[in-house]
Parts: structure tokens; sequence; C-alpha cells
């Protein structure tokens, strides 16, 4: 079930008002009940493979705390090899069965592999790395073993959180699925002020640009340098506001249970590096590869030194890329970025040197263009079809800029549409408008409460503003989705992970 | 638990409170589109459109066209029906002694695979006799876009026509305020809806606009605009409108042509197979753009060379086509065309008039010099011949 469907704004209400109604021992029941069928809405089939997960993990666990302490690790690895070959079935099977079969045939073997050609079932990445983190943590003796089944599957499939994340550790979620949570009206209304601004930014500024980036990246030999660096950077915004959309609906859902999920995003287009970047965006998963793949990798290379951090670093990006999508378009994605936090490691003196010396703000202003720059350049490998596509647009990124920018300087005010041409990819340009419209509201409210009042905007709404402002801005809000919000069935980019 | 109940009896109050606006934006909206008929069940339609012949259908937020069609020829199993998109929209009921015997299932920005999924959702009870068909130029070129089989298949379903009510729903609650704002209906014209009942939708129910019993158009906008214009004017205006909305439209794509015509056989073996004959034709262009297109012959010269690549075709089935792509080939004036793709009820009685004279089935059902008689007693506005709920 998608959130920004019709169905989910029945789903929603129902599932909350049973909630409350219940008392405490039934409420995991409903929220597992619920979880089942929000899951079955998509293909009810791949509930069994999210149940065998459940089966798998929810046992080692339960072996792993009861085992002798060599018999541990075991039944960690077992429990590792069973859910990552889950994974592997389902997500990288035909990519490697696919390459080896490329590479036989370039060696002129006469060999290869069925694909298997089965859909991934939604949201399999981010159960595995929950399921995977749970066992890691008993064994690490962090997290006592959830012996109640049901609770166990609700960790794993709570439905706010369960097709595309945050990531959750069970020290964090599952104290809460066993405490009891009032209803409280603040907290209600907060959760439901974070849905709203959720959906639109998923409904009126990431469905909206995906008219804008879709036509481009499908066939980018169609245009020019100036609409596919435009395309390029609507992307940014797009991923940004589909992902961190999806993630308010799923946090602000929650909240109103009085479950806490956290936090996956902390203004990650305010970053000074690519290091920084990584520490607010997607920041459950970014945790997680940090916890679990490069600190244990950069401890076994701790005899290398710095290159044995770099060498941690770009193991664990090459796996962050892999982890989004079979196809080399990821890995390159997390290539790069490997090599940009790796170069960052071995330049920081360097830098730090040089912006002790020069203009703080200009350093500042820098980092920051540098890093948006490095994402949005790194996403066309992230977006893209094939490596081909994706080497094309950027090799073609600032072909006929220079033209465009002498056109913006020799511009008279009669040849406007001639200027908005290449940044309108064939829509309209009331499309347009709205678009830019919708990320200064974005920018508004995301950047400029924290910077000018020192808080962020939910701290505002939930008790410094009055009643008549803040409805009207509920009232505008939801008029904005209602008028200008893409309501097609389009599913969040996170969802194909 | 009495600060608990405290604060949910704080939600519900503040809760209605707030949702109360919200409550009449989408209580008036639903209103009036259920009013207006917009939300109705399209088999309810398609039961009232049989028994009133006055009826009109201009839905304005949903297009269920196909099913209604589809139902209509189910229910009513006329002898000749008509396939095509909006070029062969004006072919009435009236051209044939009864009324009952025709019906037109054109489909506006219908495409080639429409004709044989049409065609395969009819029930051997329900089959035609004969089939007339429209081949619009448009799909030999670039800008033809080539729907998804299984898509257009959709919307011929119970399961699509179920589901469209809320579909309306969906685009017009919003849609609805837009349009009010912009001008499109007034106060005055929200009454209307409350007092015409056998007309559904906004369109037909404030602008006396939509689909008649017989399948075909009626747009008084259109034709208001149309009967206003000078011959000067629409010449200009038909040829620019064509050239400049879509600079690319018309040029071949190979592509294309190869799927058009391989669907066109298709369709042509299912109506052998099941004894339908098929009278086909190419629908024509006003004169002032089948001239700029003769101008730049080497890149449209594929449109010039349809009508022989098609023939072969139609007549390995024994069927025949018919090329008037040209207008002047079939003596009709500018004057009687809507626009530059769209011909008029006078000129589709034209074309129909030179069809049938080589067409033996069709000799059973007409009567061409009564036909003949009313064209030439046509009203000096050169688009109509028979009278707006005449069958």
């Amino acid at each position: 079930m998608l959130f920004n469907s019709f169905s989910f704004l029945i789903f929603f209400p129902v599932v909350t008002l049973l909630y409350f109604a219940l008392p405490h021992r039934w409420r995991w029941t409903l929220l597992l009940s619920a979880s089942v069928f929000f899951y079955m809405v998509f293909v009810p089939a791949y509930i069994l493979i999210l149940g065998i997960l459940i089966v798998i993990d929810y046992f080692a666990g339960r072996w792993i705390e009861q085992a002798r302490p060599e018999r541990k690790k075991v039944f960690l690895i077992i429990s590792i090899i069973a859910t990552c070959s889950v994974l592997f079935f389902f997500k990288y099977f035909d990519f490697f069965a696919g390459n080896i079969g490329s590479l036989a045939r370039l060696l002129g073997w006469n060999y290869s592999l069925d694909l298997l050609g089965i859909a991934l079932p939604l949201g399999l990445s981010f159960h595995t790395f929950q399921s995977l983190s749970y066992v890691i943590e008993v064994y690490r003796g962090q997290q006592k073993a959830e012996h109640h089944f049901g609770y166990y599957s609700l960790y794993v499939m709570f439905y706010p959180q369960l097709v595309a994340g945050p990531i959750e550790r069970p020290q964090h979620l599952l104290p809460q699925l066993h405490t009891y949570h009032h209803f409280e009206y603040q907290r209600v209304v907060s959760g439901l002020q974070r849905i709203l601004w959720g959906l639109f930014k998923k409904m009126v500024i990431a469905d909206r640009l995906a008219f804008f980036v879709g036509p481009v990246f499908d066939h980018p030999a169609n245009y020019d340098g100036v609409s596919l660096l435009a395309a390029t950077i609507y992307f940014a915004i797009q991923i940004y506001c589909d992902f961190s959309g999806y993630v308010d609906i799923a946090l602000g859902s929650a909240k109103v249970m009085g479950i806490k999920l956290t936090e996956n995003f902390h203004q990650p287009y305010l970053a000074r590096s690519v290091s920084e970047f990584w520490r607010r965006w997607h920041i459950s998963l970014s945790s997680w590869v940090r916890d679990y793949i490069f600190l244990p990798l950069a401890l076994q290379l701790r005899s290398w030194g710095l290159w044995g951090i770099v060498g941690a670093t770009l193991a664990t990006f090459t796996i962050l890329g892999l982890w989004h999508g079979a196809n080399w378009t990821f890995l390159v994605f997390g290539i790069l970025h490997g090599l940009a936090i790796s170069i960052e490691l071995l330049t920081k003196k360097i830098r730090e040197k040089l912006a002790s010396k020069a203009n703080g703000f200009l350093i500042g202003a820098t980092s920051l263009v540098y890093t948006f720059a490095f994402w949005s350049f790194s996403l066309i490998f992230f977006r893209a079809k094939s490596l081909s596509d994706a080497f094309y647009i950027a090799s073609h990124l600032f072909s006929g800029l220079f033209d465009y920018i002498i056109h913006i300087f020799h511009y008279t005010g009669s040849a406007g549409s001639g200027l908005l041409a290449p940044l309108l990819a064939g829509q309209h340009r009331e499309d347009f408008v709205i678009m830019a419209g919708a990320i200064l509201l974005l920018l508004i409210v995301e950047i400029f409460p924290k910077r000018v009042a020192g808080r962020d905007l939910e701290t505002l709404f939930s008790s410094r503003l009055p009643n008549w402002f803040r409805w009207s801005a509920y009232y505008a809000l939801i008029f904005i989705i209602l008028l200008y919000g893409v309501f097609y069935k389009t599913p969040f980019i996170y969802f194909q992970f | 638990m009495d600060h608990e109940r405290q604060e949910i009896k704080k939600f519900i109050k503040n809760g209605l409170l707030f949702c109360s606006p919200l409550i009449l934006f989408f209580g008036l909206s639903f209103l009036v589109l259920y009013s207006s008929g917009e939300l109705e069940s399209l088999d309810q339609i398609v039961k009232t459109q049989q028994n009133s012949k006055s009826s009109l259908v201009g839905l304005a937020y949903s297009d269920p066209l196909r099913y209604l069609k589809l139902q209509t020829v189910l229910t009513r199993k006329p002898d000749i029906i008509m396939l095509g998109s909006s070029h062969t929209a004006y072919f009435r009921s009236t051209f044939f002694n009864s009324p009952e015997i025709f019906y037109n299932a054109s489909i506006g920005g219908a495409y080639p695979q429409d004709f044989r999924i049409f065609l395969n959702r009819l029930s051997a009870e329900a089959q035609p006799k004969v089939i007339l068909i429209g081949l619009d130029p448009a799909w030999f070129d670039t800008v033809c876009n080539w729907s998804n089989y299984d898509v257009l298949d959709n919307q011929y379903t119970s399961k699509f026509s179920a589901s469209n009510p809320f579909r309306a729903w969906q685009f017009g609650y919003t849609q609805l305020y837009k349009d009010y704002f912009s001008g499109k209906f007034s106060r005055r014209d929200i009454s209307q809806i409350f007092q015409t009942f056998e007309n559904f939708g906004l369109n037909a129910k404030i602008n006396q606009s939509g689909y008649r019993w017989d399948g075909t158009p009626i747009d008084t906008k259109q034709i208001a605009l149309r009967l206003t214009e000078s011959d000067e004017s629409f010449r200009k205006r038909t040829a620019a409108d064509f050239f400049s909305q879509q600079p690319e439209r018309q040029k071949k794509c190979e592509e294309k042509s190869r799927q058009t015509s391989s669907e066109i056989k298709k369709f042509l073996s299912q109506s052998k197979f099941r004894k339908i004959q098929v009278i086909g034709y190419i629908t024509p262009y006003n004169k002032a753009v089948y001239q700029e297109l003769r101008q730049m012959k080497k890149k449209y010269e594929h449109i010039f060379k349809l009508g022989s690549g098609l023939q072969p075709i139609f007549n390995q089935f024994g069927f025949n086509l018919y090329d008037f792509s040209n207008i002047a080939a079939a003596n009709l004036a500018d004057k009687e065309m809507l626009d530059e793709v769209h011909a008029s009820e006078k000129a589709s009685l034209r074309l129909f008039l030179i069809m049938q004279s080589s067409e033996p089935k069709l000799w059973p059902y007409i009567d061409p010099p009564y036909l003949k008689k009313r064209l030439n007693q046509a009203a000096p506005n050169n688009l109509f011949i028979f009278g707006e709920n005449e069958f």
C-alpha cells in the first residue's frame, strides 16, 4: 500500500483508532495484522519470504543467546548466510548470472546460467539489514533475544517502516513496541503535521519533478547539455523530497501511535563534505554500514594505518552502492562515493591548513556547492537506465552551457521562452512555476526556521505559533496538495530497494 | 486515564472543527459531481440513452467512451457501425433508412488497436453486418503514440466501468473548483445541473455538448466558433495550427507504419472470418493543410502513398479502401470541414455517398436519392444537414 494512496487514507485512521481503543496486550496483534495487510496489498505471495526471514532470525536470536560461547558465532554465521542468501537470490542472482554469462562469452566459453527473472520483494534490502542488525546485536550481547514471536515479527514488519525504512536497531524499536503509549494530543497532532508535510514533499515536489526528470533520463540523446544539467539537479531534489517525504510520513504515522522511529535525514544538502553528507543522508543506512561493515573491516585492516581506513571505506561504499541495486550503475555510484570520502580522508590535513588561511564564509559556501554538485553528479549513475546512458549524460553535461549563459546575458525580455525551454524537458511552463514555488516553500520550511529562530519547524509549530496561524498553514498545505499534487499512483523511489 | 480521555476529547473536538471546512469543500464538489451525472454508473448511462433519443452524454471529468460505446453496441445490436477516431465522428444514423440500423462507435483519440479490441469484445449476437472504419494518416507518423494493447483493452471492461465514478471524483473534486474560478461555468450554470435529467455530465448539462443517441458528438462552442469564422481566416488558422503545434507531426515513422498496417491487417482478417463487411477510408485534411503537405512532398510523401500502400491489404480480404485525404477528390470544400482534420456532418455525408455507390452491402439500408435531396436542401451554414435531435 502506498502512503500517497486513497487506501492509506482509510487504512491509517482505522488502524490508529483501533490501536488506541484496544488494551495494550492486543495492540501488537493489531499492528502486526495491519502490517501484514499493508505489505500484502503490494504482492501477497511475498509475505512468505518475509515470513521465512522472520522465522530464521527469530530462532537464530534465541539460539545465539542460549548457546555456549563457542557455538554463538556458528549460529550467527548461519543466520547471516541464510538471511543474505535470501537477499542474494531475489536481488543479485540475475545480475551475477548475467555478468558471468557475458564474461564467459567474452572468453569464448560456451557457458550460461539461466536468468530467473524474479521480481524483488518490496523492501527486502531493508528487512535484511534490520534482521541482521538484530542477530548481530544479540550476538554482541547488546540486545536480549526477543522471546515473543509476535513482537519480533512486529519489529521486522512494523508497517510505517516496513517498505523503505528507517532501518531500526532492536534496542531502539523493540522496547517501544512493548511499552504502553497513551494518547497525547500534542504528539498526535505533531505526527499528523509530519505526515502532511511528507505528502507535500512527495506529491507536489517529487512527483512533479519526475515529469521533468523522466523524459531526459529515459532518452538523454534527445536533450542538450543544459537540459541534462537541469535534469541532474532536479533529480537531486526529487530524490530528497521523495525519500524524505516517505520518511516524514513513516515517522509521523509512528509518532501518532507513540513510537519514535529513527530520523533518517538531517538537512543533507547543507553538508560541506561527502563524509558529512553521509552523516546527514539516509542516516539509518549509513550508520548501519558504519557499525557492521566499516568498523569491523577497519579493525581488521588497522595495521595498514590510514590506507586501511581507505580500503575499508572503499569496500563499504562499494557494498552500499550494490545494496541500492543489482546494476553496474549502482556499483559506480558506490565507488564514486568511496573514492570521494577516501580522497577527503587523505587530504584532510592539507584542506584544514588551507581553510585556516581562507575566508570562512567562502570556504563554507564552496564546500556546500562542491558537496551538492558531487552528490548530483553521482546521482546520474543512480538514476540512469544503463552505464552507457550515465556516461553519455556525464560527458555532455556542459555542452551548450556556455552558449546558454551568453544567451542569458543577451536576454532582452522578449525571448523568455527560449531561456526556459531547456529547463522544461517538454513540460508546461505552469508545472515549472508550481514546482519552483513548492521548492521555495520547502527551503523556507526546512532551512530557515533553524537558521533564523534556532528551532526546527516542528518545535515552532508545537507551541510557539498561534492557533489561527497554524491552522491557516495546515489548510494552505492541504489545498496545495489537493490542487497541485500529482495523484497518479507513483511509488516511492526507495521502494525498489 | 482521565487525562487521556481529556486528550482524546480535545482531539475529537478540534479535529471536527478543523475538518468542517474540508467537509464543506469536498461536500460541495461531491454534490455538483453527483447531481451532474459525472459519478453515474456507466451502465445506467447506456440504459438511459437507449430509452431516450434526446439524451446527451458529456462527461467532463472522465473519459469512459470506450466502455460506453461498446456497451451501447452490445445493447442495441446495430447492423452497421463506424469505428475510428474523432475524424470519423460525424457519420450519423440519419444517413440510414432507420436510425436503429447504425451506431457511430468512433472514439476521440482512438488507436489502431481499438479496432481489433472492439471486434474481439463483440459477441456473435451483437456483431454488425458492416463496419465502416476511418484511418487517420496520423497513425503512421512520428507523434502517434503506440498505446499498450492491454491498457486500451482494460478500458472496455466492467472493472474499468466499476472504478470510473471513483476516477471521475478523484480528478473532478479539485478540477471543478479550478474550472469554476477560471470561468468555464458560473453559479447560474450550476442550477441547470439539477434540471436536465436525461443528460449526463457537466459538459452536457451546461454546454449542451456531448455524445448523442447515435454516438455522434455535438459541440456547441466549437460549432459557434466555426460558423462565425471567415473562410480565409479558417484556412490560415488551420494550416498554422496543424504545422506549429506539432512540428514533427506527419513525418513518417517506419516502425509505426508497420505496426499500424499489421494491426489493420489483423482486424480485416478477423472481420473476414466473422463474415463482417469492412469499408475503409483514409480521413481527409482540409485543402489548406493538404496543399502545404504537397509543397513539402519530400517530408510527407508517405501520406500520398498511404492509399496505394493500404489498398492491397483491403483487397486481399475483398474489402475496399477509399482515399479521401485530398478533399478535392471527394468534391468537398474547406467550408464543409470543422477544422484541419475533422469533416463535418455534411462533408461526412458526401464521403458516405461516394462510398455507398460501390458497396452493395449498404444498399438495403440507405436511400441515396433522399440523402442527395437533403444534401441539396442543406442550410446555408454548410456544416449540418439534419437537426440536432433528428434520428
